[in-house]
């Protein structure tokens, strides 16, 4: 990474160190032991722990040398340190000593035990004996929430949980109270954190002051986990997590370091969204199968029951939240004439744009993201539903005061110096969005408007980039914010926008000009196909001169694997609409459906009820209940994230394998192999009329084709069909042929994990589909590609990460290179999918389709009650995830019903922030109310929100979402006493599910479930 | 315990013109507005004799400062009271310097004038007792420090003494 390197002298012995970064990182980039607390390699020094003392020699001759900490010590050519020299390690053995006068040794009962970095560095550093005689301070706890124990007498004030708190993630509630002896680390007053990365204060406190609350309650030491290197299935980034098991359930989830990635941080949905593995709502058993044999499911019960269905054609809904094998798989028995994403029109034509700005830009990792000086948010609430792109957004913005901090020769990593420096000064952001969001308050500008609203000043940017230059030039002063401005005017006239979204583009346009390395982000969250394409034509219009520089551009999908289902989609793939229209048809004679982890979210109880009506089978493969398995014919249960083995494809289209963590209970199987064991039944009927000759021969073949033990068949098959895959499925097969231990070494011995029922040692599970065993027997974890998790002798905490690393921040030392796919483009040959010619010039009426259609004629002049308002629902971290939204705990931390207007709004209705109202959405045509829904919720008044946009935190059923009237009264007090009675009780029931998933699963520690292999059914 | 509502708290409808006029123009001299947190959390106490909770979020309030930041200010002086004080604050030595010279004396003696301890206030008011770290008084001490004025070479006796004067003048507060 880095080629500044010197040689320093260590204890005399010649190192080459980087002078990219300070001492410290450099000793313990050449994997030496020295101890540290302040220092975090993504969060630099401040030097205030004083623990990574070293001693500095003037030259060859000093003897004595001076002690300097190394964290706030720049490496320079020739440099002479001792790490072992006495006075150095005496000293950092009593800065120890010191901090542990207040440390209440309460190890046995604590949840760091084990993995705390304060013990690994105490004995380090050689404290061995406590004693000092006096009192400790004591302080009390407070509540932190759900996510977050807390526990200050543990605290050795090394501030590290603040400066990631406030200062590298933003967060706003949480300080530092106090001085001297008493410093406290917490909120103001107790309550749950707000931040959405508020689980990283378990890895950053070195100590056991912040714990993961959820692992705690049913805790188990590191030593005793068996964990797998995994992907978040929570949304698009991508983060790699190491899932920790034991007796057969998910413990915690842990960071996982991937520099181009997560690097050493997650956010709370990926840390606990896991819940849902151990979820009440699990599906564990089949439904609609007769079991033959009271003790197990077998694949001969499974074929009886599907042998009704032999040759009948079904239609596939592949998801984007299931492996890449599986939807591979369900199109290939199906049919790709029969599979559908489970999209609906609109988000098919969103796909068939996302297909092409991804072909057309490709999108930066999270590292480069942080190297931005300009970023551009477009209708994407990044933060809810990205929300570590948010945080590396945040880092990026931290540039502008790097290059200040720079140009007076302070290193990056000097963090207080360059904060001090820094000020307020931030790169500049802009954001264009229908709600608030978290990263407002770093924002350059943002603006709130609606989606259409925003299309529009998409247009306008583009006809400036286009014409602007040509005209600006000619005015020759581009700075000149007047001449600006009336060039805008003159574009922006015939689109109508007003003067605030004038000058928001104007200083997007001139702020872009003078960016280096730009970036734009936007998203599908607001489905709307016509965005875009208006972002397809300024990137265009960007790459067609060359005053600007073309700006990196993410589009970021919802789910883990959005982009993998994107890539198996093509022009024959249907949409959900089809899919009903399909089975309408009576010549087609459909069998029925078969949901591949698929619960048709954005479908309304109407159109679920049509759905059932219209299929003549339902077959649902999913891990959790739904309102579909509930219908269905045959329900069948498969492996949730930690119990499997597959690929999910990132919004950079970044193909990563997630690795079985342990194997599931059967009849619990992976997705894939339900399909395996029911192929050869249904099979794919097939189309081409010239090769049907023998329909029953063709079906034998293909199913001889498809059937597969393991997932490396899987892929073989998969390779000899789709050749483009071979690269990512032969590496991620066949790198690594050694087998990796999914235990550590200090695992309890083997004897010993289930001596409470028999002292006799078990056999371990045979490992099937990956190169990791299910004991401690293997290679160690260092020599392993994709880590299960991080140790190294001396090292027991996560931060053992920096001996595996091949410099501080830099790669693993044994990683794979990056595998990316490439998106097939065939879904937009399809022309169902495309949107209508853009006039060139200005925006036009016919453009404004789907949702949007209307708000175009809602001018701000309606002041009559009811408004003609779109809604726009609020993305959440916890909830905006379907399989994470199971989550007990985030459920019992939900927020009541809010809605946020504008001021003018809440003066016709007579309503004030913070009362509770009733608001009722009605969609009318030609005078007929057609549909109508109220809500409970509380008021919030937002600056500068359009009259035509409102927005709030509760779901509106789909035809709600367009444009619609509103009216908004007080509510009653019977009306808020109701809502508030059954808020509270959905929070209860929360809490008794949390207390009933616990029972179970220490009920569950007792039986160890064995399996001998982890193959599916009959797997013995 | 009554919780309170921060949200509830408007600065307008708790602080008085003088407080939030004063405030203003301390934050208008500031770099930030931020900056202004501790002369903001000064002449509040001025006022009030000490910053209660509801005038913490007020003061939060005004200048848009998170009140997590603004209590790390408050809790990090220790002329800023948290809690209500009496009229006179007694601040006493607690230095190396002192307890050579006859803190303890001096220190028994208060506490058994005023039949209080450290962090308590009187009974009707007038005193309370805290000690600090240093007053910077080495070369004069035993020292202590009430309201704006330093106290040295305290004994048992003067400084009962000056304690008896202030309960009848009632020292600068008053």
């Amino acid at each position: 990474m880095s080629e500044n390197k010197v040689t320093i002298f260590i204890d005399d012995v010649p190192y080459q160190l980087s002078t990219d970064d300070n001492l410290l990182a450099g000793v313990l980039s050449e994997k030496l032991n020295l101890p540290y607390f302040c220092w975090h390699p993504s969060m630099g020094s401040v030097g205030a722990c004083r623990q990574c003392a070293v001693t500095q020699f003037q030259d060859e001759a000093d003897q004595r040398g001076r002690i300097v900490m190394a964290c706030i010590t720049p490496v320079t050519d020739g440099m002479r340190i001792s790490i072992k020299n006495k006075a150095a390690s005496e000293f950092r053995e009593q800065v120890i000593a010191a901090m542990m006068t207040n440390h209440p040794h309460d190890c046995p009962v604590c949840a760091e035990g084990g993995e705390c970095h304060l013990q690994d560095m105490t004995a380090m550093t050689g404290h061995s004996v406590r004693e000092y005689q006096g009192t400790k301070r004591t302080f009390n706890n407070q509540y932190l929430g759900e996510l977050v124990g807390h526990e200050m007498n543990r605290c050795i004030t090394c501030y590290r949980c603040t400066r990631f708190y406030n200062d590298y993630a933003g967060g706003k509630d949480f300080g530092v109270y106090g001085s001297k002896n008493q410093v406290y680390f917490g909120r103001q007053t107790g309550g749950a954190l707000e931040s959405e990365f508020s689980g990283n204060l378990v890895e950053v406190c070195p100590t056991g002051v912040f714990t993961n609350k959820v692992f705690s309650s049913h805790y188990t030491r590191k030593w005793d986990l068996q964990s797998a290197p995994s992907v978040c299935s929570h949304c698009s980034v991508g983060c790699n997590l190491s899932i920790g098991e034991r007796y057969g359930s998910v413990r915690r989830v842990m960071n996982r370091y991937n520099p181009d990635i997560n690097g050493y941080f997650l956010c709370d949905r990926g840390r606990y969204g896991i819940g849902f593995v151990n979820g009440e709502q699990r599906i564990r058993q089949t439904n609609g199968i007769a079991q033959q044999s009271p003790v197990a499911l077998t694949k001969l019960d499974v074929a009886k029951a599907f042998s009704h269905f032999r040759q009948k054609q079904f239609i596939g809904i592949g998801s984007a939240r299931a492996s890449l094998e599986a939807n591979f798989y369900l199109k290939n028995i199906v049919g790709a004439e029969n599979f559908s994403p489970g999209y609906n029109d609109e988000e098919m034509k969103v796909a068939a744009q996302h297909t092409q700005l991804l072909s057309a830009n490709k999108p930066p990792s999270l590292i480069e993201i942080e190297q931005s000086d300009f970023v551009f948010i477009i209708a994407e609430d990044i933060s809810q539903t990205a929300p570590r792109m948010a945080l590396s957004v945040r880092q990026a913005l931290r540039n502008a005061a790097n290059a200040k901090a720079a140009k007076i020769g302070i290193p990056s990593w000097q963090d207080s110096a360059v904060r001090n420096i820094g000020g307020k000064l931030l790169s500049p952001l802009f954001s264009l969005q229908s709600t608030t969001t978290k990263l407002d308050d770093v924002a350059e500008q943002a603006i709130l408007l609606s989606v259409t609203q925003i299309s529009r000043c998409l247009a306008v940017l583009e006809e400036l980039v286009n014409h602007g230059n040509i005209e600006l030039r000619s005015i020759e002063n581009i700075v000149n914010e007047k001449s600006l401005l009336e060039v805008l005017n003159n574009l922006a006239e015939k689109d109508q926008l007003t003067k605030l979204e004038q000058s928001f583009i104007a200083s997007v346009y001139k702020s872009l000009r003078s960016a280096k390395k730009p970036l734009f982000i936007s998203g599908i969250s607001a489905v709307s196909a016509e965005l875009l394409a208006r972002l397809a034509s300024v990137m265009t219009a960007l790459k067609q001169q060359q005053e600007i520089t073309v700006p990196q551009l993410i589009i970021v999908p919802p789910s883990s694997n959005s982009v993998g289902l994107l890539s198996i989609v093509d022009a024959q793939s249907l949409s959900i609409e089809q899919v009903l229209a399909q089975l309408n048809e009576p010549n087609k004679a459909y069998q029925g459906l078969i949901l591949l982890e698929q619960e048709l979210t954005t479908f309304s109880n109407t159109e679920i009820t049509k759905l059932r009506s219209l299929a003549k089978s339902l077959i649902v493969l999913d891990h959790s209940e739904h309102r579909l398995s509930r219908i269905a014919d045959i329900v069948l249960p498969v492996a949730a994230v930690s119990e499997g083995d597959g690929h999910y494809v990132n919004y950079q289209g970044r193909a990563q394998k997630f690795v079985q963590v342990h194997p599931p209970t059967l009849p619990i199987q992976e997705s894939w192999r339900w399909l395996d064991n029911i192929a050869d039944i249904i099979g794919i009927k097939v189309v081409n009329d010239e090769k049907a000759l023998d329909e029953k021969q063709c079906l034998q073949s293909v199913a001889k084709n498809i059937k597969c033990q393991s997932l490396r068949q899987l892929h073989q098959f998969f390779i000899e069909t789709y050749p483009q895959w071979s690269k990512l499925l032969i590496e991620s097969d066949e790198s690594d042929e050694k087998i990796t231990a999914r235990m550590s070494h200090r695992a309890s011995g083997r004897t010993a994990q289930m001596a409470n029922i028999s002292v006799h040692e078990a056999k371990t599970t045979q490992k099937t589909d990956d190169n990791f065993s299910f004991s401690m027997e293997g290679r160690s974890v260092k020599n392993a590609s994709d880590m299960p998790f991080a140790w190294a002798p001396g090292w027991n905490s996560n931060q053992a990460i920096s001996q595996f690393q091949d410099e501080i921040n830099g790669q693993l030392i044994n990683h794979k290179s990056a595998v990316f796919i490439s998106i097939p483009k065939t879904i937009t040959n399809n022309p169902h999918w495309q949107l209508p010619e853009q006039s060139q010039s200005s925006f036009s009426q016919s453009a404004e389709s789907g949702t949007e259609s209307g708000t175009e004629k809602i001018t701000e002049k309606s002041t009559n009650m009811p408004a003609l308002v779109t809604y726009v629902q609020q993305k959440h971290v916890y909830f905006s995830d379907w399989q994470a939204a199971l989550t007990p705990e985030f459920q019992m931390q939900a927020q009541s019903h809010k809605i946020y207007i504008n001021a003018d709004i809440a003066k016709q209705a007579g309503v004030q922030k913070g009362q509770w109202c009733h608001v009722n959405f009605s969609l009318t045509n030609k005078k007929m109310q057609l549909i109508s829904q109220s809500v409970i919720s509380q008021v919030n008044i937002v600056n500068n929100l359009p009259n035509s946009l409102v927005f709030g935190n509760f779901a509106l059923c789909q035809p709600l979402l367009s444009t619609v009237e509103m009216s908004i009264t007080l509510a009653s007090e019977q009306e808020i006493s109701d809502y508030l009675v059954l808020f509270n009780h959905n929070i209860l029931q929360a809490k008794k599910s949390k207390k009933a998933i616990l029972a179970k699963l220490k009920e569950q520690d007792q039986t160890i479930p064995i399996r001998l292999f982890s193959g599916g059914l009959n797997d013995g | 315990m009554e919780t309170i509502d921060i949200t509830t708290i408007d600065y307008q409808h708790y602080l008085t013109a003088l407080e939030i006029a004063t405030i203003e123009h301390e934050a208008s001299i500031m770099e930030t507005r931020e900056a202004a947190g501790i002369e903001a959390l000064k002449v509040v106490q001025e006022q009030r004799g000490w910053i209660s909770d509801e005038s913490l979020y007020a003061i939060s309030d005004l200048l848009a400062i998170p009140v997590a930041q603004l209590e790390g200010v408050a809790t990090f002086y220790n002329l800023i009271y948290r809690q209500p004080v009496g009229e006179n604050v007694i601040h006493l030595c607690d230095s190396i310097a002192c307890h050579l010279t006859g803190l303890d004396s001096v220190l028994a003696a208060i506490k058994q004038y005023l039949n209080i301890d450290y962090g308590q206030t009187t009974t009707d008011g007038k005193f309370t007792l805290l000690s600090n770290a240093c007053l910077g008084s080495c070369d004069k001490a035993p020292a202590m420090m009430i309201g704006t004025k330093h106290y040295q070479h305290l004994s048992p006796e003067s400084a009962i003494d000056i304690l008896q004067k202030l309960s009848v003048t009632g020292g600068d507060n008053a």
